[in-house]
């Protein structure tokens, strides 16, 4: 199941409102950290040597960034479509416990799907700044 | 009044006294999670305290963490209590902290039931979950930190309620992912600490803004390996289903969605990725 890797894909998401509470950034952190996939391997022979320095590639990157960039968008379209609809609906109602376990259920499903092919998927939360050095040093 | 504004009221109070029978379904819980929601009271009503440590220190239990020291932070909080109860007595007569100590008297309840519930036996575990009912319904009936409290549970007056959709989530959870007593809690499951109640938007917006710490200036980082022989395709899909998964389980909890600050690719590294079991 351990496959090398010489790419490696960072993705930061913020909050699209930025008084939406910390702790929901917090609960997506925790389903994409389930307990119940462990990372494997004999890293004494699997990690590679690493090759030169990372480049960036700059057309995979604008490709991605706007793919994600367009669905999420979308996502936030079709919500403020249906608010309009139903106006007393517009968030900050957490959905019934059904909706998060399956959504949540989705992500280990996922999770496991790309653990399975090969994909190593690491997710954390951090303050902005801690981004910022944290891309400064990587650069 | 208005006779609609009545008719709410006493929906409200019918739906309010079931779902206080519900509490006992706190039994049915693994012992950690019932810890947790130990932790979330604490969460919710410390927080404008200096005893957020006992927070601290039952999401550690409940995260699994046995060596976590309960006891110095238990024993300043018990003082603490005792000290606003003297005071609130007569000749005293000191209102603000009567109000406050008959709120925090309920989670003082709560605390001093995790042992119980952490011990082997079946009766003290019961015994636990009791206490625990009982210093939840105080916490929430008896104004849980007095009229000069900026809680939206007193101003409401409807502090049963996040602790029932706790409650509910913790024992759909246990029971979709199958977890034992021993099954480590990560409190960051429970989301928001405060949420609009599904009745009344507008009203609870507002405070619901002012008592969360807010998301500005946080961000969600993953890093994602890509196996070698993986085409550009694939690693876009893969990034559009992330975004897709993050921002659906954001706005299940209440939140209103995420967006995309950077992505950035790189190439030229040479690691070992993957495994799952």
């Amino acid at each position: 199941m351990s496959r090398p890797s010489s790419r490696k894909v960072r993705i930061v998401l913020q909050g699209r409102e930025p008084d939406d509470p910390l702790a929901l950034l917090s609960a997506v952190k925790a389903a994409f950290n389930p307990r119940e996939i462990e990372i494997t391997g004999n890293f004494d022979s699997e990690i590679h040597d690493r090759v030169g320095e990372a480049v960036p590639n700059e057309l995979l990157e604008t490709q991605a960034a706007a793919e994600a960039k367009s669905v999420l968008d979308q996502l936030a379209q079709a919500v403020a479509d249906h608010s309009r609809l139903v106006p007393d609906q517009q968030g900050l109602v957490p959905s019934d416990p059904g909706s998060i376990v399956k959504q949540r259920r989705s992500i280990s499903g996922w999770l496991k799907q790309k653990f399975v092919a090969g994909w190593a998927v690491t997710v954390y939360s951090a303050t902005r700044g801690a981004t910022a050095a944290m891309l400064d040093r990587a650069e | 009044m208005s006779s609609d504004h009545y008719e709410k009221s006493r929906k409200r109070g019918e739906y309010i006294q079931a779902r206080e029978r519900h509490l006992s379904a706190l039994k049915g819980l693994p012992r950690l999670a019932q810890v947790a929601l130990v932790a979330r009271v604490c969460q919710r009503e410390l927080r404008h305290t200096k005893h957020m440590g006992l927070f601290h220190a039952l999401s550690d239990l409940a995260g699994g963490n046995h060596g976590s020291r309960l006891e110095p932070h238990l024993s300043l909080f018990r003082k603490y209590v005792e000290e606003l109860e003297e005071r609130g007595r007569e000749p005293h007569d000191d209102y603000e902290a009567m109000w406050r100590a008959v709120g925090l008297r309920g989670v003082l309840t709560c605390v001093d039931a995790v042992p119980l519930l952490l011990s082997p036996s079946t009766e003290r575990r019961a015994a636990g979950c009791d206490q625990v009912v009982k210093g939840v319904k105080g916490v929430a009936e008896q104004g849980g930190g007095g009229p000069n409290s900026s809680t939206i549970i007193n101003e409401h007056f409807w502090g049963i309620f996040p602790y029932l959709r706790d409650l509910d989530l913790l024992i759909a959870l246990a029971e979709s992912e199958q977890w034992s007593d021993d099954t480590a809690v990560d409190m960051d499951v429970l989301g928001a600490p405060f949420s609009v109640a599904e009745y009344d938007l507008k009203a609870w917006e507002a405070y619901v803004l002012r008592d969360n710490e807010p998301t500005k200036g946080n961000e969600i980082v993953v890093e994602i390996d890509v196996p070698d022989g993986t085409s550009d395709e694939e690693v876009i899909r893969t990034v559009r289903e992330f975004a897709e998964l993050a921002d659906g389980l954001h706005r299940v909890y209440g939140g209103r969605g995420l967006e995309v600050r950077t992505v950035e690719c790189f190439v030229g590294m040479s690691v070992a990725t993957g495994g799952a079991r």
